[in-house]
């Protein structure tokens, strides 16, 4: 209704004009996001998504942004966009696993790839046909749109000494990686970024991860929990993704379908980029204000916890045919990276910038 | 006229319309013309112009129009030509740029520097931009980040199990790189080097020159790819016309990274020589002359080196912990 009358008195007043986007019409396009909007780095994301697709397509789209639960839920972004009460999504699909647990691997998954390996399997690898088949059956149109990076291995009460040390807590954890830990005797829970601290306080949870430095610092998980450990096995190249109506999308023409498109190629840089670069500022905040420093998560559970982590992933294969088919797309494509130099030599050099890092 | 024209209907809009985005009917046609390092190509940096030409006139309707009018080489006219806005912008690297400022090398590659990851933190999310801006402006140039290679790593011909000295031996690289090799005494042949440490390098030269991995490879941690705008006409142009210019420019950085990383996996790692501890303290050393010459760049290189440098203590602890360690542990636990 708002709508009509906007355009109608613009239309009014622009008549003898040129006026492309005022005749085309405006379509209103309604963002429900997973994620709080005040959330750094995430939020941000979201609202850069929106104000993008707004401003640089000259009004044709017009996207107004729902935080979670303002619509829908949290985790009802994917439902509500595949059934049309909302037409585009903010979120990251291992959420939706009770879907299809395929969905998990164009987030991360355990013992997965890297934030940019990620970025090429499914722009260069094949596995955006892959996710476009898969999701095409909840009448959704996907798009990965950022990053948060590798994420830390997580927050526990207590030290984590040996594999024996999962036995018994209960633990943040969404998608495979709470299946991989709940094989060692722990229960994993999945519960949304603003519900972590309450859970703890309230004798809920003993362990939890969630993001990285930046987000977990703002949460204050440190002043929570002594035990900060690193590397995660769990989300090594944790990808967002923006989901549209799949009808939309279909509907939409060739210039507004290369705008989002774009939009979402420009969130995978600006995105991932915001949170190495905050993460590292807040690596730093952490040790200086909090004297809170990571430590190695030892050998013997994090390679207890790949061992069962490829299990774990193996197993979705099995789910159905096109589980099946993006299992094997995604471990052909890790095979390659393994044996290629680019993972090799960053290794490498990092590790070397590391012993002469009095050079810079 | 142009801007009478747009004037006239944002205001209309405003008083009528508070809150809606200024729509697609202020704009007009505008026709920029583009220079280019690398001759037109479907993939590596000589896909850069093309492909934002192509996704300009897409994501505008047709409204901008990018014509390449040069391929330059790296001859070093083209940065004048920029400057002068004989061109409106240049696909190309900083590190064409050496001879004009040492600090331009900050912003293509550093021997130990930044990673790409890293280096798109500091662009973006800390004083990269502004500092490289200032830098720029002094010609006239306003520059942006518009692609990445990632890692490049040094290659050997030569069968012997580790690099243990280098004299007499030739490599061919250029830019920063080149200026490394050559403080440590290796005579610079860009055509038949023994190593060989070249962004352009792929799976397909390799194999047919012997070539074997160098490893670490410490002299080109990343190599970033730039576009530069003449000052007037980026500022010439709408915010919407703007917002899609830079929107096509980060596209093109993603499709290039995720180019570069498709086709690392086709180069084997295997076998690699090792660079022994006393080449690599070696290089270390000769990076620090290089960063020395960075500081003779006048006031913005001072200041961009200190930006760097600020940015890269914070993030190295971050890439080690994070990405390293993952990395390391994934080798060792699953290959």
């Amino acid at each position: 209704m708002v709508e009509t009358t906007r355009r109608a008195a613009l239309g009014a007043l622009a008549a003898g004009l040129a006026a492309p986007a005022l005749a085309q019409g405006v379509r209103n396009i309604r963002l429900v996001s997973t994620f709080p909007l005040q959330l750094g780095g995430l939020g941000d994301s979201v609202s850069r998504t929106a104000k993008a697709i707004t401003e640089l397509s000259g009004g044709r789209l017009n996207v107004t942004l729902y935080p979670p639960g303002a619509l829908v839920g949290p985790f009802d972004v994917h439902d509500a966009v595949g059934e049309g009460d909302a037409e585009m999504y903010f979120s990251a699909e291992y959420y939706y696993q009770k879907k299809s647990r395929a969905f998990a691997f164009f987030s991360t998954v355990p013992m997965g790839l890297t934030i940019m390996e990620q970025a090429t399997w499914v722009q260069r690898g094949g596995g955006q046909a892959l996710w476009d088949e898969l999701a095409a059956g909840f009448g959704v149109k996907p798009f990965a749109n950022g990053g948060t990076g590798p994420q830390t291995g997580g927050w526990f009460k207590n030290e984590i000494k040996t594999i024996e040390d999962f036995r018994g807590i209960s633990m943040r954890i969404p998608g495979l990686g709470g299946e991989v830990v709940e094989r060692f005797g722990a229960k994993a829970v999945l519960l949304p970024g603003g519900k972590i601290v309450s859970a703890f306080k309230a004798g809920e949870i003993d362990a939890m991860e969630w993001v990285g430095p930046w987000n977990d610092l703002h949460f204050g998980f440190q002043k929570l929990m002594q035990t900060f450990l690193f590397p995660g096995f769990h989300e090594p190249g944790t990808t967002t993704s923006v989901g549209l109506n799949l009808a939309l999308w279909n509907d939409l023409s060739p210039q507004d379908k290369a705008l989002i498109t774009s939009v979402t190629e420009n969130e995978r840089l600006l995105q991932t980029a915001s949170y190495h670069a905050n993460n590292s500022y807040s690596l730093r905040r952490l040790a200086t204000e909090y004297g809170t420093t990571p430590s190695e998560m030892p050998t013997e559970v994090f390679d207890g916890l790949a061992k069962v982590a490829e299990e774990v992933v193996a197993e979705v294969a099995n789910d159905s045919e096109l589980a099946g088919r993006i299992y094997q797309s995604y471990a052909e494509f890790r095979k390659s990276v393994a044996g290629g130099v680019a993972a090799r030599e960053l290794a490498a050099f990092i590790a070397q910038r590391s012993e002469s890092s009095s050079v810079l | 006229m142009k801007l009478k024209r747009r004037h006239a209907i944002g205001a209309l809009v405003a008083t009528t319309a508070a809150g809606m985005a200024a729509p697609a009917i202020a704009q007009s046609r505008v026709r920029l013309t583009a220079s280019t390092r690398w001759p037109a190509a479907d993939s590596g940096p000589g896909a850069m112009a093309p492909r934002i030409s192509r996704r300009l006139n897409e994501l505008s309707g047709g409204q901008i129009q990018l014509e390449i009018t040069a391929e330059t080489g790296a001859g070093p006219n083209a940065y004048a030509a920029i400057s002068n806005g004989d061109v409106s912008v240049h696909f190309g690297q900083e590190e064409d740029w050496l001879n004009l400022n040492p600090a331009y090398g900050l912003f293509c590659n550093l021997p130990f520097g930044m990673t790409a990851n890293e280096f798109e933190g500091w662009i973006y999310f800390g004083d990269g931009a502004n500092v490289w801006a200032r830098l720029a402006e002094q010609s006239g140039v306003m520059p942006f980040l518009a692609g990445d290679l990632g890692l490049i790593p040094s290659f050997i011909r030569s069968d012997i199990s580790e690099l243990t000295a280098l004299t007499g031996l030739t490599a061919s690289a250029s830019g920063v790189a080149a200026d490394l090799w050559r403080t440590m005494g290796v005579k610079i042949d860009t055509q038949a080097g023994v190593i060989v440490d070249d962004p352009l390098i792929d799976a397909a030269m390799i194999g047919q020159n012997g070539l074997r991995i160098l490893s670490p490879s410490v002299s080109h941690p990343h190599h970033a790819l730039s576009a530069n705008f003449n000052l007037p006409a980026f500022e010439a142009l709408s915010e919407e016309h703007k917002g899609l210019v830079q929107l096509a420019f980060r596209s093109e950085h993603m499709a290039l990274r995720m180019d570069a990383e498709n086709a690392k996996r086709q180069v084997p790692t295997t076998p690699a020589i090792n660079v022994s501890p006393l080449v690599s303290t070696q290089m270390a050393l000769a990076t620090k002359e290089l960063i020395a010459k960075i500081e003779s760049g006048g006031p913005a290189a001072s200041d961009a080196l200190w930006s760097y440098q600020v940015h890269l203590e914070d993030a190295r602890a971050w890439t080690e912990v994070s990405e390293g360690a993952y990395l390391d542990k994934r080798f060792g636990s699953v290959g």
